[in-house]
C-alpha cells in the first residue's frame, strides 16, 4: 500500500513537473539564453561582468522595461498601443519645457507629464470603448498625431532638466542604479497586480474572450480605460527618465520604442491575441534585448547584425510558444 | 624597440598637431570670412568655435602609458560617408599598430541619437582611455559627454559638436563659414541680385542648422537677393529631387541660383532640372562626392564645392593619442588644409578631383590606400 502511494505521489509530482516545464519552458529558455549571453560576455570581454557594466545594463533595461510592462498589460487584453514611442517624445518635450532647468519646476513638470499620460490613455480608452475603433487603428493614429505634436512643439532640442533631475540618472543605492530599482519595483507591483487583484483577473478575462467577459458582467469598459491609462503613464514616466538621461527635451527621442516594447513582450511569452501574459517573461525579454545590445557593442558588432539577431530571437521565441500551444 | 616607435609617433603627433594649429589661424573653414560683431553675437556656435580656436587644453591629467584602449562612438554604417569614416578609422588603427592602440571599441549609432546615447554608456562601461564621438545630436549627447568627462575619459568630438563645453577638443571645420561662403559665392555669381532657392539638410541637426545660419546671414546682408523658398532635403537625393520638381512647377526658369547643404541633394536638384529640360543655374553646395562630380562634369554645371572628409577621423584618433600622451591640444582642430586636398573648389577644378575608378558614393579625399578602398567595394583596381 505504501509503495503504491509512493508510486502515485511520484507520478503526480512528475506530471506536475511536466506541466510546469510545458507551461514555462519557453520562458525558461529565454532565461537560459540570457545565461548563455552572460557566459559569452564573461569569456569574450573582461569588462562585461563588472559592477559598472552590470549597473549600466540594469539602468538601460529600465528605459525599455517600464514601457514594456505597460504594453504587456494592454496586449494581455488583446489590445495594442503603438503610440508609446511618440508619447515618450512628447513627454520629454513637455517635461523639459515646464522644468526649464529650475528646481522649483520639477514637481509641476512631473505632474504635467503624468497628466499628459493620463489624458492620452483616456482618449485611447474613449475611442476604443465608445467609438469601437480597433486599438491598432486608434494607437496608430495616435502615434502619428503625437509625433506631429512633438515636432510642432519643436524640431530642435528645447527646455532643460534641473540639476537634481540630471543627477537622478546617476544616483545609486549601493551598486544598483536607482532607475533600475524603480523598474524592478514596478515588475513586482505588476506581478502582484496580475496575481492578486480583481483588476488583474479582469485583464485576463477580457483578453481571453471580451464578449464572454462582458456577458459575465465584468466592467470591460472601465478596465480598458484603466489599462490604456496605465500604458500611457508608463510612457510618460519613461519620457521623464529620458529627460534625466539627456538633460534637454530632444524631439529625436522616442521613435521606434513601440516596436521594441512589443518585441520584448512577445519574447516574454505574452500572446498577441490576449488572455496570456507573463511579467517574468517580459522582464526576461527586456533583459535579453538589453544584454544583447550591450554585448554587441562590447564585441564591436554593427547595428545591422544586432537587428538581424533580434529578428532571429523573435522568430525563435514565437516558434517556441507555438510549439507550446500545439 | 616599442618605446622608440612610441617616441617617434608621439613626436610626429606633436609636430603634426602643432602645424595644424598654426594652419587654422588663417584658414578657418578652409576659406576666409570676416565676421561682423553682430554675426558673432547672434551665433552661439560662432562664439564657441572662435573662442576655442585660440584655446589649448591642458591634458596632463589624462596622461598615461600606452598602448591605449580607445572607444569610437560612430555615426555607423548608415551611408557611404560614414561607412568610409569607419573604414578609415579601422585602417588607421591597424596602421598605427597594437603597440599604440591595443583595443578599438566601436559603437554604431545608425544615425540615431536615441541609439547612440545608450551606446556611449556601453562604451564607457568598458572604461576606455579616451572616447571619440561623432555626435548624432548636439543636445542629446551633451549629458553623456559630460558624464564621460566626469568619469575621467577625455572626449574628442569628431565632425560635429555638442552643446556643453565640457570636452577636450573638436575636429571639424567652421560650418558657419562654410554656409556663409557658399552663399557669398552665389551673391557674387549674381552680382548681388537674383532669385535664390535654399535647400537645407536636416532641421535640428547641428551641421545643417549652422550652415543655414551662416548662409542666411550673408543673404540678409544682400538685399538684392530674393529667397524664393527654403526647404529641407534631408541630405537625400530622392527627397531633394521631389522638392526641386515642386519648385520647378512653382518657379519655372525664374530661379537664378540654388544654395544646397550637401552633394546628395545637389544631385537630386540636377536630376530634376534634367528631367524638366531646363538650364541648370549655379549651385552653391557641391562636395567632393564622385557621383556629384560626374553629373556636374557631364552637364557643365557651375558650382562651389565645400568639403567634409570622412578621413578626418584620422585626425580625431591622432588627437586622442596626443591627449593620452599628456600634450596640450588646441580645443578646435580644423581639418581644412591639414588633410590633403580638403579645401573648397569650383567647377573649374572639378575634373582634377573626379576619380573614374571610384564608385559614385565615395566622398573624397581618401587617405587610405587604393587597395583598401577597392577591397571595401568602393573602387575598381586597374589590372595594369
Amino acid at each position: 500500500m505504501n509503495s503504491a502511494a509512493a508510486f502515485f505521489k511520484a507520478k503526480s509530482e512528475g506530471r506536475a513537473r511536466a506541466v510546469f516545464l510545458r507551461r514555462n519552458g519557453p520562458i525558461l529558455m529565454v532565461y537560459a539564453f540570457i545565461l548563455l549571453l552572460v557566459v559569452i560576455g564573461i569569456t569574450q570581454s573582461e569588462r562585461f561582468f563588472t559592477e559598472r557594466n552590470l549597473a549600466n545594463v540594469a539602468r538601460q533595461s529600465a528605459f525599455l522595461g517600464i514601457v514594456a510592462l505597460g504594453q504587456m498589460l494592454v496586449i494581455l487584453t488583446a489590445g495594442i498601443d503603438l503610440s508609446v514611442g511618440s508619447l515618450v517624445k512628447v513627454s520629454i518635450l513637455v517635461s523639459a519645457i515646464v522644468m526649464n532647468g529650475e528646481s522649483a519646476n520639477v514637481l509641476p513638470a512631473i505632474l504635467a507629464t503624468l497628466a499628459l499620460g493620463v489624458i492620452v490613455g483616456l482618449i485611447h480608452g474613449f475611442l476604443i470603448n465608445e467609438l469601437r475603433i480597433a486599438p491598432f487603428i486608434v494607437t496608430l493614429a495616435s502615434l502619428v498625431i503625437l509625433r506631429g505634436i512633438g515636432l510642432t512643439i519643436s524640431s530642435s532640442p528645447v527646455g532643460k532638466a534641473s540639476r537634481e533631475v540630471m543627477m537622478f540618472y546617476v544616483k545609486k543605492v549601493g551598486p544598483v542604479p536607482i532607475i533600475a530599482l524603480m523598474f524592478f519595483a514596478l515588475v513586482i507591483v505588476t506581478l502582484l497586480l496580475l496575481r492578486y487583484t480583481v483588476f488583474g483577473k479582469y485583464l485576463y478575462a477580457i483578453g481571453g474572450n471580451t464578449e464572454v467577459a462582458r456577458l459575465s458582467g465584468l466592467p470591460v469598459k472601465k478596465t480598458r480605460y484603466g489599462v490604456y491609462v496605465l500604458c500611457s503613464l508608463s510612457a510618460a514616466v519613461t519620457g521623464l527618465l529620458w529627460l534625466s538621461r539627456m538633460g534637454v527635451g530632444d524631439p529625436a527621442i522616442g521613435d521606434g520604442i513601440e516596436l521594441q516594447t512589443i518585441t520584448a513582450v512577445i519574447i516574454g511569452g505574452t500572446s498577441l491575441f490576449g488572455g496570456r501574459a507573463s511579467v517574468l517573461g517580459t522582464l526576461g525579454g527586456v533583459l535579453l534585448l538589453g544584454i544583447t545590445a550591450n554585448l554587441l557593442v562590447m564585441l564591436g558588432v554593427n547595428q545591422f547584425i544586432q537587428g538581424l539577431i533580434q529578428g532571429v530571437i523573435i522568430v525563435a521565441a514565437v516558434a517556441l510558444y507555438k510549439q507550446e500551444g500545439d | 624597440m616599442k618605446r622608440i616607435l612610441q617616441c617617434i609617433l608621439l613626436v610626429s603627433l606633436v609636430f603634426g598637431l602643432g602645424a595644424l594649429s598654426l594652419a587654422q589661424d588663417d584658414m578657418a573653414g578652409g576659406m576666409s570670412f570676416e565676421f561682423t560683431d553682430e554675426q558673432i553675437e547672434a551665433s552661439p556656435y560662432l562664439q564657441s568655435v572662435l573662442s576655442r580656436l585660440d584655446e589649448t587644453y591642458d591634458t596632463s591629467d589624462f596622461a598615461k602609458e600606452g598602448p591605449y584602449r580607445i572607444a569610437f562612438a560612430a555615426q555607423g554604417t548608415s551611408n557611404a560617408w560614414s561607412a568610409l569614416m569607419d573604414a578609415h578609422a579601422y585602417w588607421y588603427v591597424e596602421h598605427l599598430g597594437e603597440e599604440v592602440v591595443s583595443e578599438f571599441m566601436y559603437g554604431d549609432a545608425q544615425r540615431s541619437a536615441d541609439i547612440q546615447v545608450p551606446q556611449v554608456e556601453d562604451l564607457l562601461a568598458q572604461e576606455p582611455d579616451a572616447m571619440i564621438l561623432v555626435p548624432m545630436g548636439a543636445a542629446a549627447l551633451s549629458a553623456p559627454v559630460e558624464r564621460a568627462m566626469m568619469q575621467g575619459v577625455p572626449v574628442v568630438l569628431c565632425a560635429s559638436a555638442v552643446e556643453t563645453d565640457n570636452f577636450v577638443t573638436e575636429v571639424g571645420t567652421n560650418l558657419w563659414t562654410v554656409g556663409a561662403n557658399l552663399a557669398q559665392w552665389i551673391v557674387d555669381q549674381l552680382d548681388g541680385e537674383g532669385n535664390v532657392l535654399v535647400m537645407v539638410g536636416v532641421p535640428g541637426v547641428t551641421t545643417s542648422d549652422v550652415m543655414e545660419e551662416g548662409a542666411q546671414a550673408v543673404f540678409d546682408a544682400n538685399p538684392g537677393i530674393n529667397i524664393l523658398d527654403k526647404q529641407p532635403g534631408f541630405w537625400s537625393t530622392a527627397e531633394a529631387k521631389t522638392i526641386m520638381e515642386t519648385w520647378l512647377t512653382q518657379h519655372g526658369d525664374n530661379v537664378d541660383a540654388i544654395w544646397s547643404g550637401g552633394a546628395q541633394m545637389s544631385q537630386g536638384i540636377i536630376s530634376a532640372y534634367l528631367d524638366a529640360g531646363l538650364d541648370i543655374p549655379p549651385i552653391g553646395g557641391g562636395e567632393w562626392q564622385n557621383g556629384f562630380l560626374r553629373l556636374a562634369l557631364e552637364h557643365d554645371i557651375d558650382y562651389l564645392a565645400w568639403q567634409y572628409p570622412n578621413a578626418m577621423i584620422t585626425l580625431c584618433i591622432d588627437a586622442a593619442l596626443q591627449i593620452l600622451a599628456g600634450e596640450p591640444i588646441p580645443r578646435f582642430i580644423d581639418f581644412s588644409g591639414v588633410i590633403p586636398n580638403s579645401e573648397p573648389f569650383t567647377d573649374e577644378q572639378g575634373a582634377e578631383y573626379f576619380r573614374e575608378e571610384w564608385s559614385d558614393d565615395v566622398h573624397g579625399p581618401i587617405t587610405m590606400p587604393d587597395e583598401k578602398l577597392a577591397e571595401l567595394g568602393f573602387a575598381t583596381m586597374d589590372d595594369g
